[in-house]
């Protein structure tokens, strides 16, 4: 095989930058011109752990995901090496490379596609609409630049929800009940709000004489749609009414069309 | 002696002239007596001629499922500089290779996303929904109910894309399982013994 003639020179490559351990591989099987239905394991794996160990020094934050690919080109590699089982002539044997090799392929379709939408961006870069939304945006967050006490805060938003828990406490007796919504309840309810009013104030999605556990679920249907991106949260000024906005656009609003 | 009414075409580019958003066929037929979508359509072409005839500097692009007015590339340069701002930067190899993702696969999970692309996703997942490229469409059933990601329309703007459909269809690729057929001729499925060529 082709493994033993070339592995004897080393390719240079510990200096390149690799989005990740596929993008690695595609660049090997591509460099060493080999057959991506015939890859020479041996040899893709040696240079693969060749460039693991020039990055380990520098960038360790991403080296996990490029272990584990190791770990599967070593598996792969033994598997290649054992002798075969018995098995009947009827019996389809799995090659132990085509799993990875169907990986590479799909990932290098994405890659053409992602080359695809680059030449579209820059192309896309040269014309201007008419209205252009972004633009305008722009212009007017630079007039009106939002102050920086208008950004809520994680503490802001448990000391909003602690003073509504409270005034709730003082207005009413205390009832146990058992939880009878979920947070995808209110995560639509919150949705729903949106979409009619393009934004609300937090105080007004609780919903006075609700029981509290339904508070509860709402402030963490909150907690979580801020921590997905899918809403924006501001305040007028420290301690003030926080607002609720769609994430999306909170000056359009019309932004789902389809 | 009165003006004559204005035509279809006139009132097309009125309406397209004045708005913010791409506008669809339907929606400009809705506006117009007696228009149907085909009709917005032929006087979108009508409009574009004109432009090309009299050399105007913009044209009528179709994107997003509806008509916009854009100027033409050759007057980047100058708006570039009114503008007076780089305007959002360029994306990433990594937004760019999730974006793909997600405009086939939607909607699709991080994990997914994460499986295709043998990296973590979750920085440039949120990049791209900052952008407004990408939104949360919903969750996925079963166990802990992960969310789910597409593209929005400003992803087709930004792409110029009239619609999904404009992206190149799988089959139009390259490399996509060029020689699928080659599977079958795989040296280790045709049932001769692999420990030989390997050793």
């Amino acid at each position: 095989m082709a493994d033993e003639a070339q592995s004897g020179h080393s390719v240079r490559i510990e200096t390149l930058d690799f989005e990740g351990p596929l993008d690695l591989l595609v660049y090997l099987v591509q460099k060493n011109e080999v057959d991506i239905w015939d890859i020479p394991i041996a040899l893709i794996t040696e240079q693969f752990l060749a460039y693991l160990q020039g990055m380990t020094r520098e960038r360790l934050e991403g080296a996990g995901e490029f272990l584990l690919m190791a770990a599967t080109l070593l598996r792969i590699k033994s598997q290649l090496l054992l002798p075969r089982p018995e098995v009947a002539d009827d019996e389809e044997i799995e090659d132990p490379r085509r799993e990875l090799v169907l990986k590479i392929l799909e990932y290098q379709q994405f890659r053409e596609i992602a080359d695809q939408l680059r030449d579209r961006e820059a192309a896309g870069r040269l014309v201007y609409p008419r209205g252009d939304q972004e633009w305008i945006d722009e212009l007017e967050t630079a007039v009106t630049a939002p102050e920086p006490e208008n950004r809520v805060t994680l503490s802001d938003l448990l000391r909003a929800f602690t003073l509504l828990m409270e005034e709730a406490r003082r207005d009413r007796v205390h009832r146990l009940e058992p939880v009878t919504v979920t947070i995808e309840e209110k995560t639509d309810l919150v949705r729903e709000r949106l979409r009619r009013d393009g934004q609300t104030n937090f105080r007004d999605l609780f919903v006075p004489g609700e029981p509290r556990a339904h508070w509860i679920v709402t402030f963490v249907a909150l907690l979580e749609m801020v921590r997905e991106g899918e809403i924006r949260l501001r305040q007028g000024e420290t301690f003030g009414e926080i607002h609720v906005y769609p994430a999306g656009d909170a000056m359009v609003g019309g932004e789902e069309r389809g | 002696m009165s003006a004559p009414p204005p035509t279809p075409r006139q009132i097309v580019e009125g309406l397209l002239f004045a708005a913010d958003e791409p506008l669809s066929a339907r929606r400009l037929a809705a506006l117009i007596d007696e228009a149907t979508p085909g009709l917005v359509a032929d006087v979108v072409r009508e409009l574009n001629a004109d432009y090309l005839r009299e050399a105007r500097a913009f044209h009528v692009q179709e994107v997003a499922g509806g008509y916009r007015l854009v100027t033409r590339p050759e007057y980047a340069g100058w708006v570039a500089e009114m503008r007076a701002s780089g305007g959002t930067p360029r994306l990433s190899q990594a937004a760019l290779e999730t974006l793909s993702i997600v405009a086939y696969k939607q909607p699709v999970t991080r994990a997914e996303l994460e499986s295709i692309r043998g990296v973590a996703v979750e920085g440039v997942l949120k990049t791209l929904v900052d952008r407004e490229l990408v939104r949360v469409a919903g969750r996925e059933e079963g166990l802990g109910r992960p969310l789910l990601y597409g593209t929005t329309d400003h992803f087709l703007e930004y792409f110029g894309l009239a619609s999904l459909d404009a992206l190149p269809r799988p089959e139009e690729l390259e490399i996509l399982f060029a020689d699928r057929e080659r599977q079958q001729e795989l040296p280790l499925d045709d049932g001769e013994s692999v420990a030989d060529e390997e050793a």
